[in-house]
């Protein structure tokens, strides 16, 4: 008995902190999933109607998968992450590394590296749009002063550039975060295991590979995660910046999502493409976690 | 007379090598090779807005020939390779400016023929030099006279003095810049001669020179340097070397210290050339059709300084695809969708609506077109587009930009008539509303023409009444902008009032952009179709509506 209230008293603190937590994601997190769940299987629209939205069961999965359109996002975003993931995370563990040697001014480069970080998105993407602009850009005129002066490279407008120029904007902008998170898993490794492994006659590569990587397993667990996480929900740079185009070059899901539920006013069928993606990314997630098993 | 880029420098080193040539048969005179750097400091930093400085690498060859034969007769001829580049600054905006190179490169080829008569005082000759370039049509003469004067113990006066005339016979349609050219050239000077193997000499070089031009204003270039040299034989070889100090000027008779005022002259220039070559209609029943509007983009492409004949706004995206470009389905006799059975299908993808489509594809495929990642301001900002397609919510900034070189154009039909944009903000009363009184009295006073006209006034926008339009500075009958609300009151053409509205217009948009942007018209449209009607099946045709 005594027991049992002791347990009580001290699960009620523990309840009392948990709740403003839980309550907030139950009504802004579980409860439009479940409201988004709900819509998947009907026609709900984004302004409310005379009439009231009817079930239609898997018609929205149906016409998701058999869009061409769909499959073209899918591909698009799955091109996205597949160059991304790698390049962000060599960048950032190359960076992360450059930062952790001691080098002068280490404090100064620090802050210079993760300045990208400070700026909201919307403002890199606005930023990015005037380096990306035709004919005349920061970007075309290097070009121009290096190459030709006649001709341009259209970064946004052509199909076959346009992406490439989405991911070279995007790893610029979010590498640092990735980094800040290596420079923290590297500070964690033992610096003996480095000296052992000179005395051992390893080179740099080999401490890399040897002492570097395994040191940096739970890192890149959670890395790899978010990154991958991050890298499927593209969206803001393509809305901004080319809203899918030119000719669905930038067409992501989650652009796609945006189009047919906001511009088409399609909710129900968004809610649909919204339950794919989280059930595709969710699997992905817990794929990648077993795949990379913790360390002990 | 405004503005002068000054450019101020050693003028040319220039090593001058020339061989007494070893007389071939009896042939003598001689041949020389030179390589010529002429780098004009660029223009002076209080004065921004230059024009056009060039900068020159050149190499040169000529040769002198005389005959024992013919005594007096000489002849020769000039032939050079030129390296320009000139270094515009043009400007982009209020203050703000952008360095443009322009590389080009130039073959001259020149013969002379000549006589010289000679004296006991010195010499005096005239010879006539007939050339051509390979940068420009047409050819040049230039007739020269010279002469020497010779004084006792070695001093000599001499000089030459010449006139070029370039003459331009380009096609009489061209609207090429360059045309004739104008030079005068005297170059006095003093010698004096050491010994029979070595002397110095002094001159000084004025030049003048119009480059006359069918826009920007002609180009005037003034020369004015002094040279010293000093010769020496070495038995047959010849040797000299000069050297010159000057300053060289070129202005452009149009520029001006205010880059805007220099652009806007340039724009009025444009707007006169565009006059003169094609008749602007002033009203709707005179519209330029698509066959006619499409010969004016490509005179308007010829223009210098005109990048883009059209800016189209495909930077816009969203609504502006409908609300821009269904004016042209519509005038071509297509639709978005059939106002009586509400089906897109038949409509969307008719031959009228892809057809009118394609039209507009083909003036991006020709580069008339302002690309969608070229920014807003081509229009207005830097003028390197000709003609804007574009919402009266410009006007302000158009006119600002350009004003009174600004020129409303009717709206081009594809078809029989034209369409004009229609569109705005309304107000809507829910059903529910209680306070119908205060409501009428409040829609009552803000719809009254006094509003409107105020309303209009400040924003520049069509007034939404007709009776407001003659109250309003811009609409009424004189107005700048009176073709705007004659166009909206008589040929405006209403997008589709249907509850599946955004599903319409949305599905339009991506499949014109995606055309725009490299998709098959037909293609495109059918899956345009395909989804509006079935988002109107989807929802059983939107009840209650019932179809009008």
């Amino acid at each position: 008995m005594a027991t049992r209230m002791a347990r009580l008293r001290s699960a009620l603190p523990e309840f009392g902190m948990l709740f403003p937590a839980l309550a907030l994601l139950t009504l802004f997190v579980f409860l439009p999933f479940l409201l988004s769940f709900h819509f998947s299987f009907t026609n709900e629209r984004l302004m409310p109607r005379p009439i009231p939205a009817r079930w239609l069961g898997l018609q929205n999965y149906e016409r998701a998968l058999t869009d061409p359109e769909f499959w073209v996002a899918v591909r698009n975003t799955i091109y996205f992450a597949a160059v991304v993931i790698p390049a962000q995370l060599s960048i950032s563990l190359a960076a992360a590394m450059l930062l952790n040697s001691k080098i002068r001014g280490l404090a100064f480069f620090r802050s210079v590296t993760i300045l990208p970080l400070l700026m909201p998105m919307t403002v890199v993407v606005s930023i990015w749009a005037a380096l990306y602009r035709t004919p005349d850009g920061l970007l075309n005129s290097a070009y121009q002063y290096l190459f030709s002066s006649l001709s341009y490279i259209d970064w946004l407008g052509d199909p076959s550039i346009a992406m490439i120029s989405i991911i070279i904007l995007s790893i610029w902008a979010s590498f640092p975060f990735q980094m800040l998170i290596y420079l923290a898993g590297l500070q964690e490794i033992p610096q003996d295991r480095y000296e052992a492994a000179s005395i051992d006659g390893f080179g740099p590569w080999h401490a890399f590979r040897h002492v570097t990587l395994p040191g940096l397993r739970n890192t890149n667990v959670f890395v790899v995660i978010i990154t991958t996480i991050g890298a499927l929900s593209l969206f803001t740079q393509v809305n901004i910046l080319t809203g899918g185009g030119p000719n669905g070059a930038t067409l992501t899901i989650i652009q796609y999502m945006f189009s047919n539920g906001y511009s088409a006013q399609k909710i129900g069928f968004a809610s649909a493409v919204g339950i794919v993606f989280f059930l595709t990314v969710a699997s992905l997630s817990v794929a990648q976690r077993l795949l990379l098993k913790n360390e002990d | 007379m405004s503005l002068r880029n000054v450019g101020r420098g050693l003028l040319a080193a220039v090593c001058l090598l020339a061989l007494n040539g070893p007389a071939l048969a009896d042939l003598g005179g001689n041949v020389q090779i030179r390589y010529l750097v002429n780098d004009i400091d660029k223009i002076s930093r209080d004065q921004p807005v230059g024009d056009d400085a060039v900068n020159k690498q050149k190499v040169d060859a000529s040769g002198y020939f005389t005959h024992p034969d013919h005594p007096g007769f000489y002849g020769g001829f000039y032939v050079a390779r030129e390296l320009n580049y000139k270094q515009v600054l043009e400007s982009v905006g209020p203050n703000e400016f952008r360095n443009n190179v322009i590389d080009s490169s130039n073959t001259v080829q020149e013969i002379y023929l000549g006589k010289t008569y000679f004296g006991d005082f010195g010499e005096l000759g005239a010879e006539l030099m007939l050339g051509q370039e390979s940068q420009r049509e047409g050819l040049k003469y230039r007739p020269k006279l010279h002469g020497r004067y010779e004084f006792a113990n070695g001093i000599s006066l001499n000089g030459y003095g010449t006139v070029l005339i370039q003459t331009y016979n380009g096609p009489s349609q061209s609207v090429a810049a360059d045309r004739e050219v104008f030079e005068t050239e005297i170059q006095p000077g003093i010698g004096y001669k050491i010994d029979d193997h070595m002397g110095l000499w002094a001159n000084v070089r004025v030049r003048d020179r119009t480059q006359q031009r069918a826009l920007y204003g002609d180009l005037k270039e003034k020369e004015r340097f002094v040279e010293l040299g000093v010769w020496k034989n070495f038995g047959e070889l010849y040797t000299s070397l000069r050297v010159r100090s000057g300053t060289f000027e070129m202005w452009d008779t149009l520029s001006s210290q205010d880059s805007t005022r220099n652009s806007t002259i340039r724009r009025d220039k444009i707007n006169r050339l565009v006059g003169s070559i094609i008749e602007v209609p002033t009203s709707s029943d005179k519209a330029w059709d698509y066959e006619q509007f499409t010969a004016v983009l490509a005179k308007l492409k010829a223009v210098p300084g005109v990048k883009w004949p059209l800016d189209l706004k495909l930077n816009y995206g969203g609504e502006w695809l409908t609300y821009g470009y269904y004016p042209f389905i519509k005038s071509a006799g297509g639709d978005i969708i059939d106002s009586k059975t509400w089906r897109a299908k038949g409509t969307i993808n008719s031959a009228a609506t892809v057809g009118a489509i394609k039209n507009i594809k083909s003036w991006i495929d020709k580069g008339y077109v302002v690309p969608a990642t070229a920014g807003d301001n081509r229009f207005f900002g830097d003028k390197t587009a000709a003609l804007s397609w574009v919402g009266n919510w410009m006007w302000r900034a158009h006119s600002q930009a350009l004003g009174d070189n600004l020129v409303l154009i009717p709206a081009p039909r594809f078809g029989s008539r034209p369409y004009a944009p229609n569109g705005g903000w309304g107000w809507a009363v829910p059903s529910t509303a209680q306070r119908t009184e205060d409501i009428s009295k409040f829609l009552n006073f803000v719809l009254s023409k006094e509003q409107v006209a105020a309303w209009s006034n400040i924003t520049g926008y069509i007034p939404a009444r007709s009776d407001a339009a003659d109250l309003t500075k811009l609409y009424s009958k004189d107005g700048k902008a009176r073709l705007l609300a004659i166009q909206a009151q008589e040929i405006a053409v209403v997008r589709p009032i249907h509850p599946a509205y955004p599903v319409i217009s949305s599905s339009f948009g991506k499949a014109i952009s995606s055309v725009f942007e490299g998709a098959d018209a037909q293609k495109a449209m059918d899956k345009a179709a395909s989804t509006i009607d079935e988002d109107i099946e989807d929802n059983d045709g939107y009840p209650p509506f019932k179809g009008k």
